[in-house]
């Protein structure tokens, strides 16, 4: 075992960061078991949840019909971060302004897909799963997990940061990778006994044994692994520090957990990190600024980090949201549910730059701007480029991807 | 014909109150199915003892304004009551037009509209979501202030249809842009709905292709009329009281009794409970037990003293904080709510159940009635049979084991 | 407070507590005679039994035996233990422990504490005990004497002149006839055995005996208690026993004055008298005021008493806490008063006052305002502005302190007051809660400027906020600002009247301190409060019958209790700590 993964798998006994969530077949008996492949790829995923607004995140501060739909709230020329003669980030976000500098930033424009919906349900539904269908029942990542759970025994895996169910995205038919906030949440109590009873012999034979219904057989399947995991951690101590400061958000603590993670070489390829809060339906101003400055400054601080420790290149990030808002503001100083936005992918060096093509702001489908980019190509990108996993398994069909990565 | 034996009369109380005892199995048999369900679907009296505490507690989260203590209040009202068809009703809607103190901020007015779900719940469903669509809190969670006649607020259009009354693929984009109009001027002032009819939109709007001068009471009817309606009923219904996967046929069922009960709900349910379906080991054991149905139902039917505080914070813990539902979806429910951290908490939950009093103290009598008659107790227990390595392992176990080993076992997870 | 001043101060409690009390009384003088001098503490009581007798029949005893904290503890193991050893003991006396301890204790006792004979020894303890009758020591001795070979001949038993003599291995020694010796030392008993046949002139009574403050009487149970301070410190090898800083600032304020005697003070005596109509405990710190530093005499500063309390009493008054300070000068100084690592809160505190008053500076702009008393009230309310009380009735504060300047005073108090309503109000807008207006009444000639809600809200529970109506009003150079229009009117009565009688009485008392606590508005508000304060116990758990009986007990344990009056005053040589209360 690794230095650095020891002094992890120390960090999770004390520090009491990390819980374990879902039933996690392989992940963590292979992070405490096997030898992890050190500089493997990794893919880092946040939800913007709420739907963000891109056009005042990535903002076309030159563009009158921009500056007309939004007497309010518009960013204007002498504030945002200019990108170039047309393109701004919102003034919050000096810390992406920053990674465009050195050329990491990635930006694509006009993200959407055919027919959007816009309840938050549905549409981030739509996003997670990468499917249209009425009933999804996996998500995009966990369809790749799948497929290398079918292909390789389980050698990939994915963890959820910060989040208190497993969300969609991550849901695979065999594999429901953790979700991890704190390791209290995972010590069994024996109230008076000598051990908690699922700690007992009796116990695991009889959760081991099979037959009954799809619901018994998934409390089972999930239950075990629970045990197993909490008896893993139980036996885990000492603190591991990050010389980096990382600012005192919540997505931040969430970042640094991960970048812990990563240079504990954790077998786990995809993290999924949630940050929470932008269905900004009034007095926008605010409360974005605030997410958008959470946004940039812990995504920058996380890269510092992993950029100290040699490992920025082995790490994409991308962020996602279940869509943007309408061009025009309401009548509350906010904005209501729209269709294609912007997202951002922190890529290695010298792949940063614009990609898709920004929407016309003239040209609407009912009040919102047209989607240019399918999500799916992103996605596409994230797995064929990035991951090199062929994406049209997980996808359904073929996408080209772009070449951000 | 269905056979009303104990574990048939233990599925029937478990899925309409909360736990069982083998003491109310054995009355449910005696009186057979239909005197059972006349019984519970006919109001009780309740016990002086829980009259005066429901009303300590009530009064207290009042006086305080404390939502804390109002969540601590129905936990003991839904384990306490003489009627747990009307507090399984109620969280039912609960869920279903799930509202949360978290953006309500206000204890009068969640109080209000989960009285409003506790009178009327049972009831037609016309008058509950005409009722409903009026109700402070519901004003307050889905911005009804922020609907105004030239910016127009979606959010309550679209959930009347969405999660209220239809259901997904039932409508278009269209409808709840125009439905939002009719809804316009739906305001609350001085904590009371109003009509706003300056800020009503007066004029022609087209919902499911009907074109007319819509108030928010027509889209409302219009909503209540439509035929995915019933559907939509049937299907929340059997969800939460039948099958985690509710089948094409089962809901169709269901609906045809919606329509025939003109959308009432508590004489739909008791028909369903009646139909032999119902008692199919397709349908037995099939639910995963939610954070409340598992504490109530254990703490009721093990212990006394119960700790509110503890119960209110641990419901919270495991994911379903009453009163404060993560969204306007309400509780996803089924196998969203096991993930490991809730494992380990709802076994620490029963362990200490056994062997602390912090959630309550263990009735004196359990644990020797559980060795005098462990296959009472089986079938209060435990929704389906248990396997032969599972009796075994219980029967191996010592004594004072063989209780926090039931308990721990997947199969306790079920009802 | 560090571990090791803890360590300290807890050798300091314990010298004093094993120092309780030991001086003859009465016809017979102090006990204390009958002890060797050079004690560096000594306590005497007399007329225990009286007490004993009261706590016994005490119906707050009883309850406290009826409580379920009480209950839980006697079913744990523990408890199991305590009552095992109880039944045992009283088994072998034939006595029960209350009668025991009546007969044994309930006389006359002292108890004097030596310094150790050889350097880096222990203290050296000598318990003299006068028994209540005169049969309770040989029927001591008769029901234990059969115990003692049960300790396998280590304790050795001798009977010399018709006294029961008792000697363990580690030297210490009992010796009980009509009086019980029970010393440490052999040598030190058989001092005190030769003393009580032959007094001898030397005795303690001449020396740290004399000091003991209060006598005896017949009837009351008395407590006496003298600790050279002086010379435990120089035993001790230190210049102080308390370090000159604290570590809390509430402390400090509170008690640093009292605790800067304590520390380089020469002794502390104290008495305490019980009788049937309450108790007064009084603490003599005598020292050299000139060795008080300056930073200290801040926190010493007094108001000549002219009547019973510094602030006349208003109706329904729950606690009333009254501080003379140097406050500008305190808070200059705070850094010789307080530990480096608390000073930093003061910065913070400071900039969080800012807000509130913008653009002024703590210690310049206001504390320099205030001069004197500063007195906190607490009173239940009657709410006559409200249609019906509100949900939860809390008790209305105020602050009262006395200016420099009263106009200058007033102004920058109420801008704070008003910026603190406009805070509040946008937060209410955010919470859909009523907004205040500011008004203003006129009062006995005296303007109150309030705030008063938009509106009330009609025909439900009144939200506990409807609790508050900040008030505040100048009588002569007192400044109030209470938390109710009521409590300001009352408290505007008292300063009226403290002005009519203020230069009629020649004060001989200087107040330093004061805290006045009236249970029975404690029990009122539990009574006002009643559906509240039974509902948490049904949310533990309990039945409504029972919450309704506990809620009921605690009213009446607390209707049981007389006020408690807690009081500092300056005198030439020291501090005088005063405690007064009582129950039924």
């Amino acid at each position: 075992m690794s230095t650095n993964r020891r002094d992890f798998l120390k960090l999770l006994g004390t520090a009491g960061v990390v819980s374990l969530a879902g039933p996690a077949p392989s992940m963590w008996s292979s992070a405490l078991g096997a030898e992890a492949k050190k500089g493997e790829r990794v893919l880092v995923l946040i939800q913007m949840a709420g739907g963000n607004d891109g056009l005042n995140t990535v903002v076309p501060y030159a563009d009158d019909a921009y500056l007309k739909a939004r007497p309010a709230l518009a960013i204007g020329k002498g504030a945002a971060l200019k990108l170039n003669d047309t393109l701004g980030l919102h003034p919050a976000m000096s810390g992406f302004r920053d990674l465009w500098e050195a050329n990491r930033l990635a930006i694509v424009q006009g993200v959407g897909y055919p027919k959007p919906d816009r309840s938050h349900f549905r549409s981030m539904d739509i996003w997670q799963a990468a499917h249209f269908s009425e009933r999804i029942p996996t998500g995009w990542v966990g369809r790749m997990l799948d497929q290398t759970v079918a292909q390789s025994g389980g050698a990939w895996e994915a963890a959820c940061i910060g989040l208190d169910k497993l969300p969609l995205t991550c849901l695979g038919e065999r594999v429901v990778p953790p979700t991890i906030q704190r390791l209290e949440e995972f010590r069994l109590t024996a109230s008076g006994r000598d051990a908690a009873p699922v700690s007992t012999a009796a116990w695991k034979q009889v959760a081991a044994s099979t037959g009954g219904g799809s619901e018994i057989d998934f409390l089972r399947r999930s239950a075990t692994s629970a045990v197993s995991n909490a008896e893993r951690l139980a036996s885990l101590s000492k603190t591991y520090r990050s010389a980096t400061p990382y600012p005192s958000t919540r997505l931040a603590e969430r970042l640094k957990l991960v970048a812990q993670m990563i240079s504990a070489d954790l077998p786990a390829r995809v993290y999924f990190v949630n940050l929470d809060g932008f269905d900004t339906h009034s007095q926008q101003l605010p409360g974005h600024a605030a997410l958008l400055g959470e946004l940039s400054g812990a995504v920058s601080a996380f890269f510092a980090d992993l950029d100290e420790k040699g490992r920025g290149n082995e790490v994409m990030l991308t962020t996602f949201s279940e869509f943007g808002r309408r061009l025009a503001e309401n009548g509350s100083l906010g904005t209501d549910h729209g269709a294609a936005s912007v997202l951002f992918s922190v890529t290695p060096a010298g792949k940063g730059g614009l990609y898709g093509k920004a929407p016309s702001l003239t040209d609407l489908d009912d009040g919102d701007p047209k989607f240019t980019t399918d999500f799916r190509r992103v996605y596409a990108t994230l797995l064929e480029r990035w991951l090199e996993r062929p994406s049209q398994p997980v996808l359904g069909e073929a996408f080209a991807p772009l070449d951000f990565a | 014909m269905i056979a009303f034996d104990a574990p048939a009369a233990a599925h029937l109380l478990r899925r309409l109150q909360f736990g069982v005892t083998p003491a109310e199995i054995q009355r449910a048999v005696g009186d057979g199915l239909e005197a059972t369900l006349d019984r519970l679907f006919t109001p009780q009296p309740e016990s002086q003892e829980f009259t005066e505490s429901q009303a300590a507690l009530r009064d207290a989260a009042v006086a305080t304004a404390s939502i804390q203590d109002l969540k601590a209040w129905w936990l003991h009202r839904m384990a306490g009551t003489a009627n747990p068809v009307t507090e399984k009703i109620t969280l039912f809607w609960h869920n279903h037009f799930a509202t949360s103190y978290n953006k309500v901020l206000s204890v009068p007015m969640m109080t209000e509209q989960n009285d409003l779900f506790r009178t009327l719940g049972g009831g037609s469903f016309r008058q509950l979501l005409t009722t409903v669509a009026r109700d402070p809190a519901m004003l307050v969670w889905l911005d009804g202030n922020a609907n105004r006649k030239r910016h127009p607020n979606e959010n309550f259009a679209r959930e009347v249809m969405e999660l209220f009354a239809l259901g997904l693929g039932n409508y278009t984009e269209h409808d709840i842009q125009e439905a939002a109009r009719a809804f316009s001027g739906w305001h609350l002032r001085e904590g009371r709905f109003w009509f706003n009819d300056s800020q009503h939109d007066t004029s022609n709007k087209t919902v499911f292709g009907k074109t007319g001068n819509f108030a928010g009471q027509a889209i409302i009817d219009l909503c209540l009329d439509h035929p995915a309606c019933p559907k939509f009923l049937a299907f929340k219904l059997l969800r939460t009281f039948v099958m985690p996967e509710p089948t094409t046929e089962a809901i169709a069922r269901v609906a045809a009794q919606f329509v025939k009960h003109d959308l009432a709900f508590a004489p739909v349910l008791k028909e369903v409970c009646r139909t032999p379906e119902f008692y199919s080991a397709e349908v037995r054991g099939t639910i995963i037990k939610s954070p409340i149905e598992l504490i109530l139902g254990t703490l009721r039917s093990l212990c006394e003293r119960i700790h509110w505080p503890a119960v209110r914070d641990l419901a919270a813990q495991l994911g379903q904080d009453v009163f404060a539902p993560p969204s306007v979806k309400g509780w996803d429910g089924g196998r969203q709510w096991i993930h490991a951290t809730a494992w380990i908490q709802r076994w620490n939950f029963l362990s200490d159940v056994t062997g602390s009093d912090r959630y309550g103290s263990l009735r004196s009598d359990v644990r020797e009635a559980i060795l005098q008659h462990p296959h009472d107790w089986l079938t209060a227990l435990f929704s389906a049979p248990l396997s032969d390595i599972a009796k075994e392992a219980l029967i191996k176990a010592g004594a004072a084991d063989r209780l926090p080993l039931a308990l721990s076992l997947p199969e306790y997870q079920l009802m | 407070m560090n571990f090791v001043r803890s360590a300290r101060v807890a050798v300091w409690v314990g010298f004093a507590s094993l120092a309780w009390s030991a001086a003859g009384f009465a016809e017979e003088g102090s006990l204390s005679d009958r002890l060797p001098p050079g004690a560096i503490a000594v306590a005497e009581w007399a007329n225990a039994e009286a007490l004993i007798e009261r706590v016994q029949s005490s119906p707050m005893f009883k309850a406290a035996y009826d409580s379920e904290p009480y209950r839980k503890w006697a079913e744990s193991g523990d408890g199991r233990k305590f009552r095992g050893g109880r039944a045992v003991l009283e088994g072998q006396l034939g006595l029960n422990l209350w009668e025991a301890s009546k007969r044994v204790f309930g006389d006359r006792g002292v108890l004097a504490v030596y310094p150790p004979s050889e350097p880096g020894g222990k203290p050296e303890g000598v318990l003299l005990l006068r028994l209540a009758d005169d049969t309770i020591g040989g029927h001591l001795k008769s029901r234990l004497e059969s115990l003692v070979p049960l300790a396998n001949d280590k304790i050795k038993s001798e009977t010399i002149d018709g006294a029961w003599l008792l000697t363990a291995p580690d030297g210490n020694r009992t010796w009980l006839k009509d009086r019980w010796v029970v010393g440490g030392t052999s040598r030190i008993v058989d001092d005190v055995r030769r003393r009580l046949v032959e007094p001898v002139s030397d005795s303690l009574a001449k020396t740290l005996g004399a000091k003991l403050p209060g006598a005896p009487t017949k009837s009351d149970t008395a407590l006496n208690l003298a600790v050279d301070t002086g010379r435990i410190r120089e035993l001790l090898g230190q210049s102080r026993m308390i370090p000159a800083k604290l570590d809390n600032p509430l402390a400090s304020l509170l008690f640093g004055g009292l605790s800067e005697y304590a520390a380089i003070g020469n002794d502390v005596l104290a008495s305490l008298q019980i009788r049937p109509e309450g108790y007064e405990l009084k603490v003599r710190l005598d020292g050299d005021s000139g060795k008080i530093d300056a930073a200290h005499k801040t926190l010493l500063t007094s108001q000549p008493l002219v009547q019973t309390e510094l602030l006349p009493t208003v109706p329904r008054r729950l606690a009333t806490v009254t501080l003379v300070r140097d406050w500008p000068a305190w808070y200059r100084q705070r850094d010789a008063l307080l530990e480096a690592k608390v000073l930093p809160e003061f910065d913070k505190f400071e900039t969080g006052l800012a807000t509130f008053l913008p653009g002024k500076d703590f210690s310049q702009d206001i504390l320099s305002l205030m001069s004197g008393p500063l007195t906190l009230v607490f009173a239940g309310q009657t709410y006559p502005h409200l249609p019906q009380p509100p949900g939860l009735q809390l008790p209305a504060g105020a602050l009262v302190v006395s200016l420099t300047d009263a106009q200058r005073g007033a102004d920058v108090f109420n801008l704070f007051i008003q910026t603190l309503t406009s805070l509040t109000n946008l937060e209410a807008a955010k919470q859909m809660r009523q907004p205040w207006l500011t008004s203003a009444e006129t009062y006995k000639g005296v303007t109150i400027t309030y705030a008063r809600y938009l509106e009330i809200p009609k025909g439900q529970a009144l939200p506990a906020i409807f609790n508050a109506q900040p008030a505040s009003a100048v009588v002569g150079t007192q400044y109030i600002a209470a938390s109710s229009v009521e409590l300001c009117k009352d408290l505007i009565d008292a300063l009226q009247s403290t002005q009519k009688t203020a230069t009629t009485t020649a004060a001989t008392v200087q107040r330093n301190f004061e805290l006045i606590l009236a249970p029975e508005t404690a029990a009122q508000l539990v009574n006002a409060n009643h559906a509240l304060v039974e509902a948490r116990s049904v949310q533990e758990g309990k039945s409504a019958e029972q919450s309704k009986a506990e809620r009921e007990l605690l009213e009446n344990v607390l209707r049981a209790q007389q006020p408690l009056r807690l009081s500092t005053d300056v005198t030439p040589t020291g501090l005088t700590l005063t405690l007064q209360g009582g129950w039924q």
